[in-house]
């Protein structure tokens, strides 16, 4: 899968990126760590797994990060470009399904969905956020979208040049299905396996954030 | 009458602090209003109670009050959009710097 980029966005991940690229490392030959200004050896350990690193001088939000691997591995000339969280709970098997799921079809974007699949040790209040985030998201895109708040994404070229990601925090999420939805771009949904470790449950998201995010939503909103 | 000359010396002086610095026509027009307002309430302090009459408001002060929230919400607002064109433009800096020299594999 040459032709294939792996945007991983990481904020203080020592403790968890190596583990993680190594097993991309097994699906996957280009992978970009957008180190978001750490402050620990994310980078250096990204780095030293074989991952081209690309570092914020500070600290943007994992939108901002997401954005720049984007840019990067669209100037490296991919022709498919996914989107993987760092801190190792997506199953990498999955990003040859979703290839194969948009090369059979005419989507442009494979979405990943854990309520589709599989989230093994999903805390209660986490789903029942991940949820309610479906139904707002649902009224606010239109799309009929199970999931919107995965990180394990895969783009066409074509579909990550118009998608423009503004929101630098947590609420890209939500944001990028909306530019699907506003650039009317195909989209499918795969089955994916989340697992929740002690780990990326402590690096998730609090209830304080999740109201961050509702609020830069709506400013985006009224922004434009 | 002590009050009073702590009050215009205060609005000059901020009149006079916001002046030497090279603003815009529209925000030197509105620091003058507000400091020509200002002036005239010390001076003449039974207007704001005529005004606040007039509009149906019981006290001059509850008519400040007002006035000086809504302005306090506009600047509020204000700023936090111009933050958030700040974080944009910082972020657009950030990304050309991050893309403009990535580090491979054994570099």
């Amino acid at each position: 899968m040459d032709d294939l980029w792996v945007v991983v966005p990481a904020y203080q991940e020592q403790d968890a990126i190596g583990t993680t690229l190594a097993s991309l490392f097994a699906h996957v030959s280009n992978v970009v760590v957008v180190d978001d200004g750490s402050s620990d050896a994310t980078g250096e350990r990204a780095a030293a797994a074989g991952a081209v690193v690309l570092r914020h001088c500070v600290n943007l939000g994992q939108g901002a990060a997401l954005q720049t691997g984007i840019s990067f591995a669209l100037g490296s000339g991919a022709r498919y470009v996914c989107t993987f969280d760092a801190d190792g709970q997506h199953d990498p098997a999955t990003i040859a399904e979703m290839r194969r799921a948009l090369e059979a079809g005419d989507a442009q974007v494979a979405l990943g969905s854990r309520f589709m699949g599989r989230s093994i040790g999903m805390p209660p209040i986490r789903r029942a956020f991940l949820r309610f985030a479906v139904v707002v998201t649902r009224l606010m895109t239109r799309l009929p979208v199970s999931d919107t708040h995965n990180g394990l994404r895969l783009f066409t070229s074509a579909a990550a040049k118009r998608i423009r990601i503004r929101q630098l925090g947590m609420a890209h999420a939500s944001e990028i299905l909306a530019e699907i939805a506003a650039h009317k771009l195909a989209f499918v949904e795969v089955p994916t396996t989340v697992r929740y470790t002690e780990y990326s449950k402590r690096k998730g998201q609090s209830l304080f954030n999740s109201v961050k995010i509702m609020l830069d939503l709506m400013y985006h909103a009224w922004s434009g | 009458m002590m009050i009073e000359t702590v009050l215009l010396g205060a609005i000059v002086a901020l009149v006079l602090y916001v002046g030497s610095h090279r603003l815009g026509g529209a925000a030197t027009a509105a620091v003058l209003c507000v400091g020509a307002a200002g002036i005239t309430l010390v001076i003449s302090p039974s207007l704001a109670t005529r005004v606040a009459a007039t509009l149906g408001v019981g006290r001059g002060a509850d008519l400040l009050l007002y006035f000086g929230f809504i302005a306090a919400l506009f600047v509020s607002a204000h700023f936090y959009f111009r933050l958030k064109r700040q974080e944009m433009q910082i972020a657009t800096l950030v990304r050309a710097l991050a893309v403009a020299g990535p580090i491979y594999p054994g570099d």
